[in-house]
């Protein structure tokens, strides 16, 4: 029972502290976003699991976490405004080459973010020949090039 | 299922005025992190300034160090220092019986010379101590969370009661 309730605990914890570290957080998974998930996994582990290491402690946790993520996702499906607020929506950054500056500065994305993900997606090399940068949820950038420069 | 909307040639669920909402409820979210780091390093969350408390008697026979918040399954020491009026030996401290089926008792330092089981108390006698104070320490781990009341008690029969909270 304990092992049930800390592992949902921690599932929801993980959930609402990820999600207010903004979309930008873990979307670029550098060395030291590396470690820090590292460090994440390791802590929530011991907050799970405490001195337990029976098998039976194992399966319990690891049914717990798995249950709950199939039932959030029935929820999510079933009610849109939720979904939002546990997986955010995507935002629309730059439109026909022209950015949109407050989203960005909220979103924490500047246009080397953007120019970065136009030269890895489609070999762009200017602002000027994108479309639309849209902010997925997930916090990567997804780049549509004018019709030109498709 | 919602159908996606249409800005300019592409279909997407953007919507702007809940990521506006939601960057306000991101900026509480941020404060309150702020704010429970600041706590936990004043003592809110375990060991610190404001939850170190030292409880006595009005006459001083028997003081208690020890942290107020606490976490389960982690060793948190009890200090007892005992000032008996007349210097006796052995120096006996009791300790309800309540609190202590609460932790587990890693080790008490020094080790007592006898254990005796009383009416809802235990019984620690401790021989040859030298000195008019005698200074003991429980190293404690907590076993559930929840309030953890006790007391902790002298020979004639001065007590001193104690409240702890044992954080998850």
């Amino acid at each position: 029972m304990n092992s049930i309730a800390r592992a949902a605990f921690m599932y929801v914890f993980l959930m609402l502290i990820l999600r207010l570290s903004g979309k930008r957080t873990l979307s670029e998974v550098t060395t030291f976003d590396f470690i820090l998930l590292l460090i994440i996994g390791d802590s929530s582990q011991q907050g799970i699991t405490g001195d337990d290491f029976s098998v039976t402690n194992a399966v319990l946790v690891v049914t717990t976490l798995v249950f709950l993520d199939i039932v959030f996702s029935y929820i999510k499906q079933k009610y849109n405004t939720l979904e939002k607020w546990i997986d955010g929506t995507p935002l629309i950054i730059l439109r026909e080459g022209k950015l949109d500056e407050e989203l960005m500065r909220r979103s924490r994305v500047d246009e080397y973010d953007i120019l970065g993900a136009a030269r890895k997606l489609h070999g762009l090399e200017r602002l000027e020949q994108i479309k639309y940068a849209i902010l997925e949820k997930d916090g990567g950038i997804t780049i549509v090039p004018k019709e030109e420069f498709r | 299922m919602a159908t996606p909307k249409r800005t300019g040639s592409i279909e997407i669920e953007e919507d702007v005025p809940y990521q506006r909402k939601f960057w306000r409820v991101q900026r509480v979210g941020w404060f309150l992190m702020g704010a429970l780091l600041f706590l936990a390093m004043l003592g809110f969350a375990g060991p610190g300034i404001i939850g170190k408390t030292v409880s006595s008697d009005p006459e001083g026979v028997i003081k208690l160090e020890y942290d107020r918040f606490i976490r389960i399954q982690t060793d948190s020491d009890m200090k007892i220092m005992l000032t008996p009026p007349q210097r006796r030996d052995p120096f006996i401290i009791s300790a309800s019986r309540e609190y202590l089926d609460k932790m587990y008792i890693v080790q008490v330092i020094p080790a007592p010379d006898l254990t005796e089981a009383a009416d809802g108390k235990v019984l620690y006698y401790f021989r040859n101590m030298k000195g008019s104070t005698v200074s003991v320490s429980f190293l404690l781990k907590p076993q559930a969370a929840g309030v953890a009341r006790g007391s902790f008690g002298a020979e004639n029969g001065t007590e001193v009661f104690f409240r702890q909270y044992i954080l998850p």
